[in-house]
């Protein structure tokens, strides 16, 4: 493994990144606008499903317009994820916190699809979601979870 | 630049040596601070593009406003309180570098636009509440997406240039 990471290191690409002093800010600061997108979109999804925000709307409408962010926020946290793993192999996948950080991105992703499949599905179901008894305890492993992953990320600059 | 004694002093007090010398307490109030900067962009974002006319375009400007201001404000006491604890561990450190006091130029520029919003487009706010907003609260809109993304970035910037 850490043969392969020095190999990485060494690629051109992981060489422009590490020489160009203002890239690997820049890359980091476009991953904070992404959880900003990310975790408010998150946030306000589970803040309806708890009943304090947006009281009344029906959630599939709320899924249709935060979703999306969600999605297309995930995709740019992959991707400049990515890239600050191909500017410092070192740092990140062999960090604890890394390690809690994806497996924690795994569950919530598959939390959030399945409950995004399942209001699609039966919308009318959900329109009131704060009395469907599931949503409540879902919105808090939700809001745990993304909790859980914005601490780790912060923290692997900390890790071992 | 020369940094006044009294940041020094700070720096150098009971708090600002404990936050710098814990392993823990720097990176938690960091993690604080982000959790509520991205509340704070998020939901101005939210806001902004609504002054835009490209979200929520069905909901009253006006309702839109109070459904997210409370989280923006809340929020932003937040950032002050955990951003004045990570600046009283390295006071003079960070005044000396341009990256943090050009991100508070940004700042007050996306104050000062809230200001002037509030003053100047906001007192006709009932006859754009719904549907189209009016030209002064695009521009609104827009230079607080701009200042705001400017702002993340040079707070990035600050943790690269000390």
């Amino acid at each position: 493994m850490s043969g392969f990471l020095d190999w990485v290191g060494t690629t051109s690409l992981s060489q422009t990144l590490q020489n160009q002093f203002w890239m690997v800010p820049t890359i980091q600061a476009v991953h904070i606008m992404a959880i900003t997108a990310v975790f408010t979109s998150a946030l306000v999804l589970d803040m309806r499903l708890l009943g304090v925000m947006h009281k009344g709307q029906a959630l599939q409408r709320l899924n249709t317009r935060f979703m999306p962010w969600i999605g297309w926020g995930v995709l740019v946290l992959l991707v400049t994820g990515v890239l600050l793993m191909i500017a410092e192999p070192t740092r990140a996948i062999l960090n604890p916190y890394f390690q809690i950080k994806m497996a924690a991105l795994v569950v919530v992703g598959a939390i959030t699809w399945s409950l995004a499949k399942a209001v699609a599905r039966s919308p009318d179901a959900w329109a009131e979601p704060e009395r469907n008894p599931v949503a409540k305890p879902l919105a808090v492993a939700s809001l745990i979870l993304w909790a859980i992953i914005v601490t780790a990320g912060r923290w692997i600059a900390y890790g071992p | 630049m020369a940094v006044p004694a009294f940041f020094e002093a700070l720096q150098t007090s009971p708090l600002g040596l404990e936050i710098s010398g814990s392993i823990w307490l720097f990176p938690t109030i960091e993690t604080i601070h982000v959790f509520a900067l991205a509340v704070v962009v998020g939901s101005i974002a939210i806001v902004d593009l609504r002054l835009l006319g490209l979200a929520f375009k069905d909901k009253a400007v006006t309702a839109v406003s109070r459904e997210y201001l409370p989280w923006t404000w809340g929020a932003f006491g937040l950032a002050v309180v955990s951003g004045l604890l990570l600046f009283v561990s390295r006071a003079a450190d960070y005044l000396a570098i341009a990256p943090f006091l050009i991100k508070f130029v940004f700042m007050g520029l996306a104050g000062l636009n809230m200001v002037v919003f509030h003053l100047l487009t906001w007192r006709s706010v009932e006859t754009w509440d719904q549907g189209a907003p009016a030209s002064g609260a695009k521009i609104a809109g827009l230079l607080s997406l701009v200042f705001w993304a400017i702002v993340i970035v040079l707070g990035r910037k600050v943790g690269f240039s000390l």
